[in-house]
């Protein structure tokens, strides 16, 4: 007796699609999009636009940490945040220390920071005038204990006691506030040890966003710039202020904002599609 | 100066520059190092029942020094027209806030030493895997020469940048030295690329996993997606526009795409995470006091 084969329909297909299809076309969309990115307007979130506004009141020559722990695994978001935050400092002529529990992540920092100091707008900042690297702490809880009793003790066996960044700094509370730029937990050691002395701001991937908003609820974070869109909302900020045209406003956060929509946009319609053909599916069962 | 200061490259450009002629600071080093490996040694070979009270000991002061620290009492002194912090010790003229960075420091060094010993034990798998050919091999050829590769030329280039050579060169020529390319080829070329293009695979997994199992099949499993989608939705512009029609100081405006992804995250998911940190902090509460007091097991010795 011969088998009849069950009807198959495109719901039947879409089911059993082979997922190199879907790689194919998320590999188009991202290269389509990293070579002519498509600028959308964009709504600055709440919490990125309380960073901008608090880094943006700084005085030239206030001074504050920045620990700097993101390597290239998350350039998507975590350079557009570096870039974005450095100018931003370099603009308004505020002091700062990079330090880093990464030990990839100083070198890293270091490059951007070669790249743009060199922009029209950035004051021309120098390495142990206007900032310096303190390098990398392989124990982040002691890094950050220390930081929080002893500033200066801690970073001088780094930058050295005399460092012109540190002139007028002898404590914690001297710092306008402490910003981390991560793609890692690093941020729960600050808020374990931190004790109020200064404000504490976060740049961090997306994904690492739900757990933390806890924190900016509460008011522990003045700000908190989340993922590739956090970027473009830091981007968006400094060009409101900074109208120039000589001025580099936009960099790796509108680069790459664009690929990620259309990957995340792909990734809704892929849900989507596999969903509806899940229950047409189901539904042409049911009838036979 | 004291030991960790000098290891920690205090008030000089690095340790490197420890000149031959200071004999005491060389006798010091090499002095603690042969003290330290003696009594590492007699530790590993005494039997478990005499280790376990030491190692349970250093685990508990080691604890209990940052623990001192929030407890013991701090008081304001004016010292030379500055008003500062100091912190009681007992009655004694020592201020204790200044064992945090010595603390500090040692903590610094001591990670560094488990970064070495991680280096030494990967290197010491490799080579045994190498000269007995095991399969896949030549994996580990490949790991042990980037390893050597990529430690020769870092130190080299941190010597170099503290020649005096190194001092006179503009920017231009120092990037034209060969270590520079060296090091420009492994770290920046090499290195930085390979890790963004491992991560960056994991937006295929995620896609193809997202469109094979993120199934509605029950109630709960329908408002986790709509949930995810609307977040996901008021993370990109494209998102956005979609509701970008309406007026956002209007009534309506709350249901604007944007409004909706943030009130999701600040008034569903805060208070749910909330709960699930209360209940680790107390869980990470009682595990760093049963691991102070040796109650925990697989923690010391045994």
């Amino acid at each position: 007796m011969i088998e009849q084969k069950p009807e198959q329909t495109i719901w039947h297909s879409l089911q059993t699609l082979d997922r190199r299809w879907l790689y194919l076309i998320l590999v188009i969309l991202v290269i389509w999009q990293v070579i002519a990115p498509l600028k959308t307007a964009n709504v600055v979130s709440p919490p990125a636009e309380d960073m901008y506004t608090y880094l943006s009141s700084l005085q030239p020559g206030d001074f504050i940490v920045v620990e700097s722990d993101w390597t290239n695994s998350t350039r998507g978001e975590s350079r557009g945040h570096f870039e974005s935050l450095m100018r931003l400092l370099m603009r308004k002529k505020v002091r700062f220390v990079l330090t880093s529990i990464d030990p990839q992540a100083p070198q890293v920092a270091r490059d951007v920071l070669e790249m743009l100091v060199k922009e029209p707008g950035n004051n021309n900042y120098k390495e142990g005038q206007d900032y310096a690297i303190a390098g990398y702490y392989p124990n982040a809880e002691g890094h950050v204990n220390g930081m929080a009793t002893r500033l200066v003790d801690e970073l001088a066996t780094k930058i050295g006691r005399n460092s012109a960044v540190l002139t007028g700094i002898n404590d914690l509370r001297d710092a306008k506030a402490v910003v981390l730029v991560t793609a890692s937990s690093s941020i729960n050691r600050w808020y374990e040890r931190m004790r109020g002395k200064t404000k504490l701001g976060l740049f961090c991937t997306a994904v690492m966003a739900a757990e933390n908003y806890p924190y900016y609820v509460s008011g522990q974070l003045f700000g908190l710039v989340v993922g590739a869109k956090g970027a473009y909302d830091m981007e968006t900020l400094l060009a409101r202020e900074f109208t120039d045209p000589q001025f580099k406003n936009y960099g790796s956060g509108l680069r790459y904002m664009s690929p990620l929509a259309f990957a995340l946009g792909l990734l809704i319609l892929a849900v989507i599609a596999g969903n509806v053909a899940m229950f047409r599916v189901k539904k042409m069962g049911a009838r036979q | 100066m004291n030991i960790t200061s000098l290891l920690a490259q205090d008030q000089t450009p690095s340790s490197f520059s420890l000149l031959p002629s200071d004999q005491s600071k060389w006798l010091l080093i090499v002095g603690t190092v042969l003290v330290v490996s003696i009594l590492l040694f007699l530790l590993t070979r005494a039997p478990s029942n005499m280790r376990r009270p030491v190692v349970v000991s250093i685990t508990f002061i080691a604890g209990f020094l940052y623990f001192l620290e929030w407890v013991l009492p701090k008081y304001r002194i004016t010292e030379e027209g500055q008003e500062v912090v100091r912190q009681w010790f007992f009655g004694l003229s020592y201020d204790y806030s200044e064992t945090v960075p010595i603390l500090s420091r040692l903590s610094q060094l001591l990670t560094g030493i488990l970064l070495a010993l991680g280096v030494f034990s990967i290197f010491r798998l490799h080579v045994r895997r190498l000269l007995k050919r095991d399969p896949n091999w030549l994996f580990s050829l490949v790991l042990l020469s980037s390893l050597i590769a990529m430690a020769y030329i870092g130190f080299s280039k941190f010597g170099m940048e503290r020649s005096v050579e190194y001092r006179l060169m503009t920017e231009e020529q120092l990037k034209a030295t060969n270590m520079y390319a060296a090091y420009d080829l492994l770290f920046d070329k090499g290195l930085q690329t390979l890790d963004a293009a491992m991560f960056s695979l994991i937006a295929f997994f995620i896609l193809s996993a997202a469109y094979r199992a993120f199934r509605i099949r029950s109630i709960e499993a329908t408002i986790m997606m709509a949930a995810a989608l609307l977040v996901l939705l008021s993370f990109v512009p494209l998102g956005i526009a979609l509701t970008s029609w309406i007026n956002p100081d209007s009534v309506a405006g709350n249901l604007r795409i944007e409004s909706v992804g943030q009130w999701i995250l600040l008034k569903l998911n805060t208070p749910a995470l909330r709960a699930i940190d209360l209940g680790l902090g107390l869980g990470v509460f009682a595990m760093g006091i049963r691991i102070m007091l040796g109650l925990e097991r697989g923690v010391s010795v045994d």
